[in-house]
């Protein structure tokens, strides 16, 4: 491995899984924090999420709830009769599986309330009208979920108010809302979840007023929501069957939550069956700090800011080793040995670069020396336009900055300020960032951002994106005459132009007509309200389906090898195929796709030229004596990786490393 | 990615015209050593930034004489020049390498007279002996470093010239000329007359019998290696121009190399195909080696190899490691491991899907924002000589670019690779018509943040606004010159003198250029200290200077504006319960922690939670006055468990208080709570408390908590009464709010309403202010 490995350049992005933070590891990613303890205090690395699910008989209203379905390889949207308590549970599986596939380590459980069951914990008499499930098995109610409990809850999602009935007569079915506040409560102060875990209790109900005129159990409700948002995390989401009427907030609600309307304007409609997934979106994680460094506007005057991820592409896991005695999972350890085999002390190694024939010793130490600029931080230098950042300049995901009033009182009514103005002026900052100790600096842009609420599923925040900017060494300056880039209108075209033997010079008005084409075939594939969080990663998915029906015992499904398009989105509706024909004709005639002319062609995946293909040759013939052969004239050189490989496979030996070791090895053998 | 093969002949001028000082003060720095140390720096970096070059120094008008030319001829023909190469071949070129670079150093100025024609046809000889066992792929190049004073006479030779430059043309090889004092040379302004004239021993004979003849023999030269240049695509350059851009920056030559070449399907009918490039990616610094100090028998090579424990197993423990045959592969789900077999692993990890770039709609420009877009960018063009796929591309990027619109795109660069969800922006300026390429994230990779909204907040004030203003004025980085059509042409060309301050274009890694920097030094002298950086890149990582003190009278204004107070970080502290601050509030003594009251949403900022919470600092409990201090909360959960804890490590009289207070606080909620339903625990916890109070010796709290019970409804004071729950004596412990015998049985006896028990305790309140003035 290499101190330079991908270090210094990843730029301490949230880890998705592998990572076990304890307590002490309020930053993902084991991002080296410098004097950042206070973050620690309202950003917990784990969440606890309860789901407190209502069973009263409104949620068992069956109506058209819209499913996706997958017709070959596309996925479209299709009505089918659900009830919103299966909606619901159907939803919390998708949570956890979420949760999964994002590899956090976060708490989930999930009550069921107005129902005949009876929750007795260790002390006390016991919650009436509660039922917690528990996958079988299982000690605690709020657990990392996993293959069971998915497939447990997926259960759940089936079952019928009859049955409910049926099944659950230990006690009275209605519950006290205050003591749904209060199990909640019990469950996160156990084992001490909350301490260590950011608490939080989803809601799921269609009553709008579940305590009725009775005043000592409204006081007690209200007691109790506000004990546990003292500590915790209440989100309502109130469901709506149609037909019903409509879920009014004042009744109850409004002084349970303690929170205006004004803050939560998306609280006064109800979901309507469907929503609830997008809603669970965008709740769905709490934002953690990335870093909080300090923002230097100029020498002396400082001001704090914290840094959180807003992009981070999630790629499928890599396989991890399991001992077959006992299906446990190993940790892996990495080792230095000599050739022999031996294993070496790191004290014993040193590190080298090659440069012109010769090993160049820098240490370890040395490396870190070259890297460290400066102390964490980020530094203004000055503002540029908007339009001077440019969309191809992108070479980092961004990240985003709100300041941080807990380090330094006024932050926040100066970034308030610098967002007023710089909207108004149309600029960014630029600014040079040490995003942690060791990391190595680059410039970034800092742009504003209003705060919008266009879509109930996404809303911006109001603060800063930080776009990273490239070094000159990360851009790079392409030659692409061949490529006829230069397509003008005659009437644009100076003498250069003219005399250019790769600019291709159109007619004005055959040009016009073709722009003309192409136009109507794009207006007829417009997608309105677009949003990347509509489509969900193809190769996760499947990922994830294949492993779940493997922890629990099923078949893989047989889609398994076959593509499938990412998009919910009904493909190009309005785009009708003639558009598309009319452009085609007006620009390639009557070939479908147009050949390149004749001449010089490179050879596909060849860089540069690519030369002839080595000759075939049969594994087959590959004997040890014919190897010997080939060394003796050095003529093994010539054989392809795949033919060494297979060589080395029949005589039992590894097939790792460059064709080097692999020529090497192959020498060995035949030493 | 790969880097372009190059194959390089350096024609060093050592001959006695190359003496010429280069001014009168210096003697060390000649023609020479300003073109030796040229060639040493090109050297130097072309084996960094291109080490696969093949390379070979040619110096011309030493006194010894060993080329390939001479040797062929037998002694005869082509004197005076001498090939430095190292290479396993006897012909041809040689890799580059550091002990090239030390002969070059080496080499001094010689006594010789040089010959530029010999000196070409011996470079041509190189690199045409190399040409067949280098092949096409090979880009060949020639560069010269004279001051155009050597030996030239095309009398005789014009078959040779024409035989050269037929050569180099059928190998593609440009000849470079960096020429010292040539014209345009701003530096060397003595030129060739007055510097040999100042030259010593024998270059000054010998420049005194060309002296008369200098600047015509000059312009000769240069004449001739114009019209070389001209003929081969090469450049004749002053070495002014090229010195200094030698020495700082340096970038690595990088392959332009496809990444996609097939279809784009806009529409099932109509596809393009189309070649993709990376337009921009993170260039990441070389990867170290690792090497054993002491090298074996085996040599100093190591390995880098992976052993597999049990989780919870200590390293140093010997038999610890797996073996290979006992492990199996699995993934995660949750907390549950699945093993898979083998034959399953590429079912699973494998996605199948072809080689497309396919797009699935078109979306309006403003709804995916600059944030979405995520690296690396691609450049999608037409295929190579494709007019008709140009024009097709063309009009489309002309389409998009009219309608505001981007397409998205799904995208596999190669069979089975993850498929990337991606838009397509168009560039669509007059002479570069094409589409770029981003990848925008899925629904799993996206974050939603929520934080209160900066606008709606305290605004600042109008003084702080124009301090913003006035500062963003002061700090601007570009120049309004031109219109928005300034970058037009210059795109690709990277034409400098824009007004721009650190364009990304002109602006280098510090962190490369330090490495790069540190490496050379120590390629040279293993010994030598890792190199402070280059002043000039560690500039441009501090505010401008001239733009810092120009904002000067801005920053004052935001200092006069705003008022920053550093918070030093505290402890973690423990959070408090809202009941308790009402519950103070009622006691009136609320006013006092108003202060510390925050409402996320409001002050927090990071809008968390939004629940009113009470932060305080307790590093400082000792110091505080009593309503400030520490409150503690008790858990109804673990009442006694709980209790005792913090009783354990409450020290002082006043920490006690406190947790007795929580106690009570308690104790009523867990009556509250199970509305009279005999809770069990409740009673427990009372009993507790009474004990504890004992121990102690403080009753006040517990029995202003039983009196107030007492108040209450009366099957509570019945089940009070029948556990024989008493208000603490003196007997039991004499405390301040201890109460007599007597009256502790007549609560205990006695059935009251409440009524009559409120104005009890009014009497029993008094009776305790009698009591502390008795005791006090």
């Amino acid at each position: 491995m290499s101190e330079f490995e991908g270090g210094g350049f990843e730029q301490g992005e949230e880890s998705s899984g592998d990572f076990d933070y304890g307590e002490s590891g309020a930053f993902e990613g084991g991002t080296d924090l410098a004097g950042g303890s206070d973050a620690k205090e309202w950003h917990r690395s784990r969440e606890a999420v309860l789901f407190a699910v209502d069973c009263s008989e409104a949620m068992f209203d069956k109506k058209d709830t819209p499913v996706e379905v997958s017709e070959g390889p596309i996925k479209t949207l299709r009505n089918e009769k659900r009830t919103v308590f299966e909606d619901v549970l159907k939803t919390v599986c998708e949570f956890m599986k979420t949760r999964i596939i994002r590899g956090s380590r976060d708490k989930v459980g999930v009550m069921l309330y107005n129902i005949g069951a009876k929750c007795v914990l260790e002390l006390g008499d016991g919650f009436n009208g509660i039922h917690v499930l528990k996958a079988d098995g299982q000690a605690g109610e709020l657990q990392v979920p996993d293959a069971e409990r998915v497939a447990a809850i997926e259960k759940v999602g089936d079952w019928t108010l009859d049955k409910i009935h049926s099944e659950f007569k230990e006690c009275d079915p209605k519950a006290k809302l205050g003591e749904v506040f209060w199990l909640a409560s019990t469950l996160f102060s156990r084992t001490d979840i909350k301490k260590t875990h950011n608490c939080r209790l989803l809601v799921f109900t269609t009553e709008d007023d579940p305590v009725g005129r009775h005043k000592a159990a409204f006081d007690f409700a209200v007691q109790r929501a506000q004990d546990l948002q003292a500590e915790a995390d209440l989100e309502l989401f109130p469901m709506q069957p149609d037909g019903r009427e409509p879920f009014n907030f004042d009744t109850f609600w409004s002084d349970v939550l303690q929170v205006g309307e004004e803050d939560h304007p998306e609280l006064t409609a109800a979901l309507k069956l469907g929503d609830l997934k997008q809603r669970i979106w965008s709740r769905e994680f709490k934002q953690r700090t990335l870093n909080s460094l300090t923002f230097e506007i100029a020498e002396g005057v400082e001001v704090a800011v914290c840094m959180f991820t807003e992009v981070l592409p999630q790629r499928p896991p890599t396989a991890i080793k399991i001992c077959t005695d006992d299906n446990t999972e190993l940790k892996p350890k990495r080792v230095i040995t000599d050739l022999s085999g031996a294993s070496v002390l790191p004290e014993s190694v040193e590190t080298y670069f090659e440069y012109g024939g010769e090993q160049v010793k820098i240490s370890k130490q040395e490396i870190a020396q070259i890297k460290k600029f400066d102390e964490p931080g980020m530094k203004l230098l000055g503002f540029k336009p908007k339009s001077s950042i440019k969309l191809d300049h992108i070479v980092e995901n961004s990240k985003f900055i709100y300041p941080n009033e807990n380090r330094v009182k006024g932050s926040r009514v100066f970034f308030s300020a610098l967002l007023r103005k710089m909207i108004e002026r149309d600029v960014v900052a630029i600014v040079r960032l040490i995003p942690r100790a060791n990391a190595t600096p680059y410039f970034a842009a800092l742009v504003p951002q209003r705060e919008s609420k266009k879509l109930v599923k996404h809303i911006e925040p109001s603060g800063f994106h930080l776009i990273g900017l490239p070094w000159a060494e990360d851009i790079r300056h392409l030659q692409l005459g061949t490529h006829h880039v230069a397509v003008m209108d005659s009437q644009d075209a100076t003498e250069a132009d003219q005399a250019d033997p790769h600019a291709i010079i159109k007619d004005h008005d055959e040009w016009r007509e073709q722009v003309k084409n192409a136009k109507k075939m794009i207006r007829g594939m417009k997608i309105d309200d677009f949003h990347p969080q509509q489509i969900p990663n193809p190769m996760l998915q499947r990922h994830y389906q294949a492993i779940e029906s493997l922890a629990l015992g099923d078949e893989l499904p047989s889609s398994m090898s076959q593509e499938v398009l990412p998009p919910p989105l009904t493909m190009m509706q309005g785009s009708l195929p003639e558009d598309a024909i009319k452009f085609r004709q007006s620009v390639y005639g009557d070939e479908l796709v147009p050949k390149p002319a004749a001449g010089k062609k490179r050879p596909a995946g060849g860089g540069g030229g690519g030369g002839a293909k080595k000759p075939k040759i049969d594994p087959d013939s590959l004997t040890k004596d014919k190897m010997k052969e080939m060394i003796a004239d050095d003529s093994i050189q010539t054989l392809t990786n795949d033919n060494l490989k297979a060589f080395l496979r029949e005589n039992n030996l590894p097939v790792s490393g460059t064709k080097a070791v692999l020529v090497q090895r192959v020498k060995d053998l035949l030493k | 990615m790969g880097q372009p093969k190059e194959a390089a002949v350096i024609i060093l001028d050592c001959g006695r015209t190359m003496a010429a000082k280069l001014d009168d003060q210096d003697d060390t720095k000649t023609h020479f050593t300003l073109a030796k140390d040229a060639v040493i720096d090109q050297l130097k970096h072309k084996l960094l930034l291109n080490p696969k070059q093949q390379l070979a120094v040619v110096c011309m008008g030493t006194q010894e004489t060993s080329n390939s030319m001479h040797d062929e001829v037998e002694g005869e023909g082509y004197h005076n020049v001498t090939t430095l190469r190292y290479s396993s071949n006897k012909t041809g070129l040689g890799d580059g390498s550091v002990r090239l670079v030390k002969e070059v150093m080496d080499q001094g100025c010689e006594d010789a007279e040089s010959n530029l024609l010999d000196a070409l046809f011996v470079a041509c000889d190189l690199l045409s002996k190399g040409n067949t066992y280098l092949g096409k792929k090979y880009k060949k190049m020639i560069f010269l470093y004279t001051n155009g004073l050597c030996t030239f006479d095309p009398a005789g030779e014009e078959d040779g010239i024409a035989a050269l430059l037929d050569k180099m043309k059928e190998m593609e090889c440009p000849l470079y000329t960096i020429g010292i004092g040539f014209t345009g040379d701003t530096d060397i302004t003595a030129g060739g007359g007055s510097g040999d004239g100042g030259g010593g021993g024998a270059a000054a004979a010998s420049a005194g019998g060309t002296g008369a003849d200098d600047d015509g023999h000059r312009a000769k030269v240069e004449g001739f290696l114009q019209d070389m240049a001209n003929k081969t695509d090469g450049i004749v350059q002053p070495s002014t121009n090229v010195l200094d851009n030698l020495r700082l920056f340096m970038k690595k030559v990088k392959l332009q190399r496809t990444k996609y070449r097939e279809i784009l399907q806009i529409h099932p009918n109509m596809k393009i195909p189309v070649w993709s490039y990376i337009k921009c990616k993170r260039e990441p610094l070389p990867t170290a080696k690792k090497k054993l100090k002491v090298p074996t028998e085996d040599g100093d090579q190591v390995r880098t190899d992976t052993q597999y424990q049990k989780v919870g197993v200590g390293d140093d423990e010997d038999d610890a490691d797996i073996q290979l045959m006992d492990i199996a592969k699995g993934f995660r789900f949750g907390e549950t491991t699945v093993a898979v077999a083998e034959h399953q692993i590429e079912n699973i990890t494998k996605y199948q899907c072809d080689r497309n770039m396919v797009c699935i709609g078109a979306v309006s420009a403003s709804d995916i924002p600059s944030h979405y877009l995520m690296p690396p960018c691609e450049c999608v063009v037409a295929e190579e000589h494709n007019k008709p796929a140009a024009e097709a591309l063309a009009a489309v990027a002309q389409a998009l670019e009219e309608l505001r619109l981007y397409l998205i795109c799904k995208y596999s660069y190669c069979k089975n690779a993850q498929p990337k969800l991606c838009i397509l922006r168009p560039e669509a300026k007059r002479t570069k018509k094409c589409l770029y390429l981003n990848p925008i994230p899925y629904h799993e990779d996206m974050r939603t943040l929520d934080f209160p909204n900066l606008e709606a907040m305290k605004a600042p004030s109008e003084a702080q606004l124009n301090a913003v203003d006035t500062l963003i004025d002061s700090m601007k980085m570009t120049k309004h010159t031109g219109g928005e059509g300034e970058d037009d042409e210059e795109d690709e060309e990277g034409v400098k003198g824009s007004d721009e301050l650190l364009r990304p274009r002109d602006t280098y890694n510090p962190t490369n250029q330090r490495f790069f920097q540190a490496l050379l030094v120590r390629a040279f002298d293993p010994q030598a200290p890792i190199p402070e950086l280059d002043e000039k890149i560690n500039s441009y990582l501090r505010p401008d200077t001239e733009l810092a003190s120009a904002a000067q009278p801005a920053v004052d204004q935001i200092n006069g504006a705003f008022t920053f107070q550093k918070v030093e970080a505290k402890a973690v502290g423990r959070k408090r319960y809202w009941r308790e601050v009402l519950k103070q509030k009622d006691e009136n003594v609320f006013h006092a922690d108003l202060e510390n009251l925050k409402v996320e949403g409001d002050d927090d900022g990071m809008g968390g939670q939004r629940v009113p919470k009470v932060e305080e600092e307790d590093d400082s409990e000792q110091q505080l006055p009593a309503d400030k201090r520490t409150k503690h909360t008790i858990s109804t959960g673990q009442t006694i468990k709980h209790f005792n804890d913090l009783l354990d490590k409450a020290k002082t009289d006043h920490e006690v208080s406190d947790v007795f207070e929580a106690m009570a606080f308690c104790i009523e909620q867990l009556i509250d709570d199970r509305e009279g339903g005999g809770s069990r625990r409740a009673f427990e916890a009372i009993e507790e408390f009474r004990s504890k109070s004992i121990d102690k010796t403080k009753p006040q709290q517990f029995n202003d908590l039983l009196r107030k019970l007492y108040g209450r409804r009366s099957d509570l004071v019945a089940e009070i009464q029948h556990k024989g729950i008493a208000l603490i004596t003196f007997e039991e412990c004499p405390g301040p709010g201890a109460v007599s015998l007597a009256e502790a049985q007549q609560h205990l006896s006695a059935s009251e309403t409440p009524a009559a028990a409120s104005a009890g305790q009014q009497q029993q309140d008094n009776d305790d202010d009698e009591l502390m003035g008795t005791i006090t």
